[in-house]
């Protein structure tokens, strides 16, 4: 039988694809076979999920720095790429960038606050948790107050709005907001513009026209290319389904089938030929080994602009906060600096920006668990050719909602409208239909 | 025909059959008796896995028909999901639809109303009527029974989702539902041009409504036949239905007896489910369910209240990928295939009788390729169900 799995991993499999069209009908040759023989036994071969992420944060104690004021180069927008880290299950906005001068948070972080003296000081205001000591070096920008105006405490319901880039109840969403915007800035003959990896939160890349994939990991790519000498079975199975892909169609729904057979193996020799590069060393987590083949998608130079990489980290810390944070921090911190890092051996920092997203952010006041419930408005990060340091409005942490919840100062509509101005030039009506405006200076 | 109106064919299944006249093997699939799978041992409440497992063994055993095609549907349409409710109430909303599938419309309605998963789904828990939440309201209409150009306004959404409130879900007496007076609706509402009270009333409305008949028979169209039928069809399914008195068997009866259901065939792409329940049958395994979501439909698992729309996921690369992982992981322990017409054989245990001549030199060729019978089996096995045709209905 399969192994139980929970709630929260089946929540990281969301399912959906990519967009196309066009169907037809045809007539086509009679084949024939057929004689019977014993059926044989139904077989039990189930297996479950692959689920071995080991994390394996690098711990630095490097001594904390100020940010960098200075903004590197950064290239033309149509030469830009955006890799989107995912940290589902809600990120506490309060615990990665600390409001340490704010005597509020010290009375409501009654078993979860962390001391002023261990932040990573950004300003007279806020600090970074002790873990992002490599963020506190290269400096980022801190987006404060993202969420919803009308905020939903479920998973799902928020997710699904970040996927879709829509902030309030009610829409119905046939694409993704980094979907419309693999439409918006991709290469139409491209084989993919926008990848999710690691996971299946596919609906954050649907699109309407251009070609947006997710896969469960670089692997899956061995099974349509790159068979050698040494496996001359799956050689076979490779030829065949190539001749698939040659054979004359009969129909338009066929040649449709043909076509993405073919394409599916381009892609798929994309990924086998990815050149490692210097080897940053990356965690072992799916973080690590999702940004490890962004860069080596980028510097592939195959159409590839956009790459999600939802984290396979669970930041729902409902108890135990503070024995769990750190390690999520830990992870984040480690897998974002070898991906600098990595792109910057390959010239591309120039050219790359990091964001991060997160279905909402948690609780002010902590729980009898040493922990953090759902909450509404939480920070992100912009890591790259930006203007580091605080942006937009701080959340007040004593002017709460209904639900005793910050209240967002910044809709997630407005961020993803700035990184699609900002970032690529894509004026944010053109992938958001609420009429967003976005952040100003986050940029140079 | 066993593409699309069961999850078939099942090995042999086609030359069982053959002989007989297009309209008797119509007539005997329409006539068969439903399904009734074991009941689900389903585990602990954190357990998520069992529940698509067993709904996928359920749509290979050979006694799967029209009524399991027909439970899948209403699935699609009157979505829940897993998401927001436990295996248990997913479980329960299951056996209501395997109840009403081919029967009563009107009744399947009023039942997944009140349903508890449903109530989670579209937030129908908890609302009371000075504050209702509209959610279910507009989906009942928009997407379940009339569609967005039915004839509704805002109006009928606001009154509806008054009349639909008070209901709620006991988690502390085994997930009962629920109806609390003093947070239900207090006044009588114009609704769809009625005075409704209730949410039996708002469904009835709904049920009444002269745009329910038609949306749904279209709905029910596009997923048998694969095409939504023209404006003239719809108005004659419409009617059928309507006339029926919104009886669900008569509606499939009238859209599969239609010659649009015979010449609409290998029109569009099979989804992920029913190509992975092919692969099921034609492999002889039970292969677990969770490839379904790198191709994108986990029963249970809808990505949206739309459900899953759309043919372009089904022909995507990322699905392709997928589906090569696993034809060729699975295809070890599959049959051993005849040795002197092992193409024959592998295209009757498919159930495929009209295969292009491009696909069939591939298979020949692999076959002639490989020494070893079994090594054999399996390579015609993978390569078969990454065909374009194994991969139409």
């Amino acid at each position: 039988m399969s192994a139980p799995i929970s709630r929260r991993e089946l929540l990281k499999w969301a399912s959906a694809g990519a967009g196309a069209a066009a169907v037809g009908v045809g007539t086509y040759a009679v084949g024939r076979g057929g004689r019977p023989e014993p059926a044989g036994v139904l077989a039990d071969v189930s297996e479950a999920p692959s689920n071995t992420e080991a994390r394996r944060p690098q711990s630095t104690t490097a001594a904390p720095q100020p940010a960098p004021a200075a903004v590197p180069a950064v290239a033309d927008p149509g030469q830009r790429l955006l890799v989107v880290v995912e940290m589902a299950g809600g990120n506490d906005g309060t615990s990665m960038v600390v409001p340490y001068a704010d005597g509020a948070y010290y009375d409501l972080r009654r078993s979860t606050a962390i001391a002023e003296s261990d932040v990573l000081t950004v300003d007279d205001q806020v600090g970074l948790h002790p873990s992002l000591v490599n963020l506190h070096q290269r400096g980022a920008a801190i987006v404060q107050g993202v969420g919803s105006f009308e905020s939903d405490l479920s998973h799902f319901e928020m997710l699904a709005r970040w996927w879709a880039g829509t902030p309030g109840p009610g829409a119905l969403r046939d694409t993704g907001f980094l979907g419309r915007l693999a439409d918006a800035i991709g290469d139409p003959a491209a084989a993919a513009v926008a990848l999710s990896v690691g996971s299946g939160a596919s609906p954050a890349i649907a699109s309407r026209a251009a070609a947006t994939l997710a896969i469960p990991s670089a692997d899956a790519a061995g099974y349509l290319a790159g068979a050698g000498d040494d496996d001359p079975f799956r050689q076979l199975f490779q030829a065949g389904v190539a001749e698939f892909g040659r054979g004359v169609s009969w129909s338009d729904l066929d040649q449709r089938l043909r076509d993405v057979t073919n394409r599916s193996i381009s892609f798929s020799q994309v990924l086998q030929a990815l050149d490692d590069g210097e080897q940053a060393s990356y965690p072992g987590s799916q973080l690590g080994n999702g940004l490890r083949l962004a860069a080596q998608l980028f510097a592939a130079d195959q159409g590839v602009r956009i790459v999600h990489v939802p984290m396979g980290a669970d930041f729902d810390t409902h108890d135990d906060h503070n024995g769990r944070y750190p390690g999520l921090m830990d992870d984040l911190d480690a897998s974002i600096a070898a991906f600098m890092d990595d792109i910057e051996q390959r010239g591309l920092s120039d050219r790359v920006l990091v964001m991060t997203t997160s279905e909402f952010g948690r609780t002010i006041r902590d729980n009898d668990s040493a922990g953090l419930d759902h909450g509404t408005a939480s920070t992100a990060l912009l890591i790259g050719p930006v203007v580091p340091g605080r942006h937009g409005e701080a959340p007040s942490l004593t002017d709460r909602d209904d639900n005793d919840n910050l209240r967002a100062t910044l809709g997630l509509d407005a961020y993803y409208a700035t990184v699609a101005e900002g970032w690529f030039g894509v004026p944010a009506s053109e992938v958001l239909d609420t009429g967003p405006t976005p952040l100003p200076g986050v940029f140079a | 025909m066993l593409r699309r109106l069961t999850f078939g064919p099942r090995p042999w299944q086609v030359d069982d059959l053959a002989g007989a006249g297009v309209d008797a093997v119509i007539d005997e699939l329409l006539a068969a008796d439903p399904f009734r799978p074991d009941d689900l041992a389903l585990g602990s409440d954190d357990d998520y896995s069992r529940l698509p497992a067993w709904w996928l063994d359920a749509m290979q055993d050979p006694r799967a028909g029209v009524h399991e095609r027909m439970v899948w549907f209403w699935h699609g349409h009157l979505t829940s999901s897993l998401d927001k409710s436990s295996p248990a109430l997913m479980y329960r909303q299951h056996q209501l639809l395997r109840t009403h599938a081919m029967g009563n419309f009107r009744t399947l309605l009023q039942e997944i109303t009140v349903d508890a998963a449903m109530l989670y789904w579209l937030d129908g828990a908890g609302s009371y009527a000075a504050s209702p939440n509209e959610n279910y309201a507009r989906e009942l209409m928009e997407l379940f029974a009339l569609g967005r150009d039915g004839g509704y306004t805002e109006a009928d959404v606001r009154h509806g989702a008054e009349a639909l409130s008070g209901w709620w879900v006991d988690g502390d007496n085994g997930d009962e539902v629920r109806f609390d007076a003093a947070g239900g609706p207090t006044r009588r509402l114009e609704f769809l041009g009625r005075d409704v009270g209730t949410a039996a009333e708002v469904v009835d409305a709904v049920c009444d409504h002269p745009s329910c008949a038609p949306f749904v028979a279209a709905a029910v169209h596009r997923h048998l036949v694969g095409t939504p039928p023209d404006d003239a069809r719809r108005a004659e399914l419409g009617e059928v239905f309507a006339g029926a008195g919104l009886e669900i068997r008569p509606l499939v009866d009238a859209i599969v007896r239609h010659p649009s259901f015979l010449e609409q065939r290998f029109s569009r792409p099979r989804t992920a489910l029913e190509w992975f329940v092919a692969v099921r049958s034609l492999f002889e395994m039970r292969l677990d369910w969770w490839p379904l979501d790198a191709l994108g439909q986990v029963p249970f698992f809808p990505p949206n209240v739309a459900g899953w729309a759309g043919d372009g996921r089904w022909t995507s690369v990322g699905a392709t990928m997928a589906k090569a992982q696993v034809a060729y992981d699975n295809a070890w322990d599959t049959a051993t295939l005849d040795e002197d017409d092992p193409v024959g054989d592998l295209l009757g245990r498919a159930g495929m009788y009209e295969v292009s001549d491009s696909t069939l030199d591939v298979l020949f060729q692999a076959a002639d390729q490989v020494e070893s019978r079994r090594d054999r089996s399996t390579l015609l096995h993978a390569l078969l169900v990454l065909s374009p045709e194994f991969s139409l209905a």
